[in-house]
């Protein structure tokens, strides 16, 4: 637990979670290695096999839209290839994770050897201005992976809930009760809580349970930036993207997605990043109490060379081969591939290198640790997971002239 | 600290028209779930169309969004009908309305574990 008495942690009022989608930590912040060492991202020699045997270098070529076209892979399969290198046989309990299977994965797609290779590039710095300021001025996680080897909305599930109950795929699943949402606990003891999705026409990934059961607890996103302007924001806010390009409910024009998730512009993302940013920094009441977490919620099949550690396992929670559809059961002992995750505060260390092994579990940890204490009806993984609060820890507020403000074109 | 300008997304970049991904076919397939478990009267404001671009699983689901979050619940339990004999039924004052049992949420739990023990690591 952090020290409460840290003046950031005792201004602390507020805490926000933008959750994007699909991009691996390589991919997007990968090539700030080479503006701060402490980064653990790429250097240029990282390669993986195609599949003719051929290693394909990282490359800083990503484009903002239509190379990663179709888009990757990131279902359990595909992700166990992209990690151990080679389709398991089932016999070998012992696999080493060679992060060498991304090549592979992709030419499964499309069978074009040459199309495959577009999965190790990467952004430079100066095509991702906000994302990459954000994460070179405040608090960087080198260790932040997803929950799960495996596709988002199991992934985002650990966000929510701190756990997947036991979900690797997209399928509909219920949740259990013995493990609230961290909103139930929240606004159970008395605490304010949002999950603010687009708008209706993007709404929110967690339908079954949360948006059937709980629609009070649901905004839009101009409700976020209304909160932001009238002092009124919740303690615990929760932000998802825009999911499409679809015409606006209100007949009032388009309206571009924002995840990032292939094969969706990456330009818009940065735009939504920086009105979320903005939104707080702007605001000289919001700005020194509030900490905001900007995180993805797994690669979408894109490189990164850093092999995900093994974990506390989920426990009772197994999935089995016809679940995975690999030959292995998975008990949810290991995490996903690696993924940007940034921590904004006036009382982050400017350009922190956070070491510590974060996943989504860490989000509910955080919060339940922060706002409620000694809580137990929690998940073994969020039990075990790090918390991120204790990162505030600077004895003065930065100055205002040395935080960045972002405007957009 | 100077202002960093964010570039702006050009308009080539919408397309409402993209076939869905596998993420929003997730989605549109969870909401659906969530549909054909609402009372008929409800589902009848659903739009039914076909949904295979971005822009078609945007209408279908502002539709679901904005149904769910009016606070609809799902189908109310049937009213209990109690037989009753034919000459109390010949002299026997209209009924005033049928009472209709409340909606109650459930909420169920789904059982996905086998009963094994954890990996040793």
């Amino acid at each position: 637990m952090p020290d409460p008495k840290l003046p950031g942690l005792q201004q602390l009022q507020h805490v926000v979670v933008l959750m994007m989608e699909n991009r691996s930590f390589d991919h997007m912040l990968g090539a700030l290695k080479r503006l701060n060492p402490a980064i653990d991202g790429l250097d240029g020699t990282e390669t993986n096999p195609d599949s003719t045997g051929v290693p394909v270098s990282v490359s800083p070529t990503a484009e903002y839209q239509s190379q990663l076209d179709p888009d990757p892979d990131h279902h359990f399969p595909a992700v166990d290839l992209q990690i151990f290198g080679s389709v398991s046989s089932g016999h070998n309990s012992n696999r080493t994770a060679t992060m060498q299977g991304f090549v592979k994965s992709y030419f499964n797609q499309q069978r074009s050897v040459k199309h495959s290779h577009l999965i190790m590039n990467y952004f430079p710095p100066d095509k991702l201005p906000v994302l990459s300021k954000l994460a070179t001025e405040y608090a960087v996680f080198n260790r932040w992976f997803s929950s799960i080897p495996g596709p988002t909305l199991c992934n985002r599930a650990f966000a929510h809930y701190g756990t997947s109950f036991g979900q690797v795929s997209m399928d509909v699943f219920y949740w259990n009760k013995q493990f609230k949402s961290i909103y139930e606990r929240l606004n159970e003891a008395g605490h304010s809580t949002r999950l603010y999705y687009f708008d209706e026409a993007s709404s929110s990934l967690e339908v079954v349970n949360l948006l059937k059961n709980q629609p009070s607890l649901f905004g839009t996103f101009q409700d976020f930036l209304d909160a932001c302007d009238k002092n009124e924001l919740p303690e615990y806010s929760f932000i998802e993207p825009n999911y499409t390009d679809h015409d606006s409910p209100d007949g009032m024009g388009e309206l571009i997605a924002s995840d990032q998730h292939p094969d969706h512009d990456v330009r818009a993302g940065e735009q939504f990043i920086a009105d979320v940013y903005n939104a707080i920094r702007n605001n000289a009441k919001l700005w020194p109490n509030t900490a905001l977490l900007i995180v993805y919620d797994e690669h979408g099949g894109i490189y990164d060379h850093v092999p995900p550690p093994a974990c506390t396992p989920d426990s009772p929670f197994v999935a089995q081969p016809s679940a995975t559809g690999t030959p292995d059961p998975f008990y949810f002992d290991r995490l996903g591939v690696r993924v940007p995750a940034v921590l904004v505060s006036p009382w982050v260390e400017r350009g922190s290198v956070i070491n510590e092994v974060f996943e989504h579990a860490s989000i509910p940890a955080t919060m339940t640790d922060h706002f409620l204490g000694n809580y137990t009806q929690r998940s073994k993984r969020e039990l075990a997971a790090n918390t991120f609060l204790g990162y505030l820890d600077q004895p003065n507020i930065r100055p205002d002239d040395q935080c960045p403000k972002f405007k957009k074109n | 600290m100077e202002v960093i300008p964010v570039p702006p997304t050009p308009k080539e970049a919408f397309h409402k028209g993209r076939p869905m991904s596998d993420l929003i076919k997730a989605q549109v397939m969870h909401f659906k779930h969530v549909e054909e478990k609402l009372p008929p009267e409800q589902r009848e404001k659903i739009p039914q169309h076909r949904i295979t671009t971005e822009n078609e699983a945007a209408l279908y689901i502002t539709a679901m969004t904005r149904l769910l979050r009016s606070g609809v619940s799902e189908k109310p339990a049937k009213p209990k009908l109690v037989p009753i004999s034919a000459k109390k039924a010949a002299t026997r004052t209209p009924a005033k309305g049928l009472a209709i049992a409340a909606s109650e949420s459930r909420t169920r739990s789904r059982k996905n574990s086998k009963s094994k023990s954890s990996k040793k690591k």
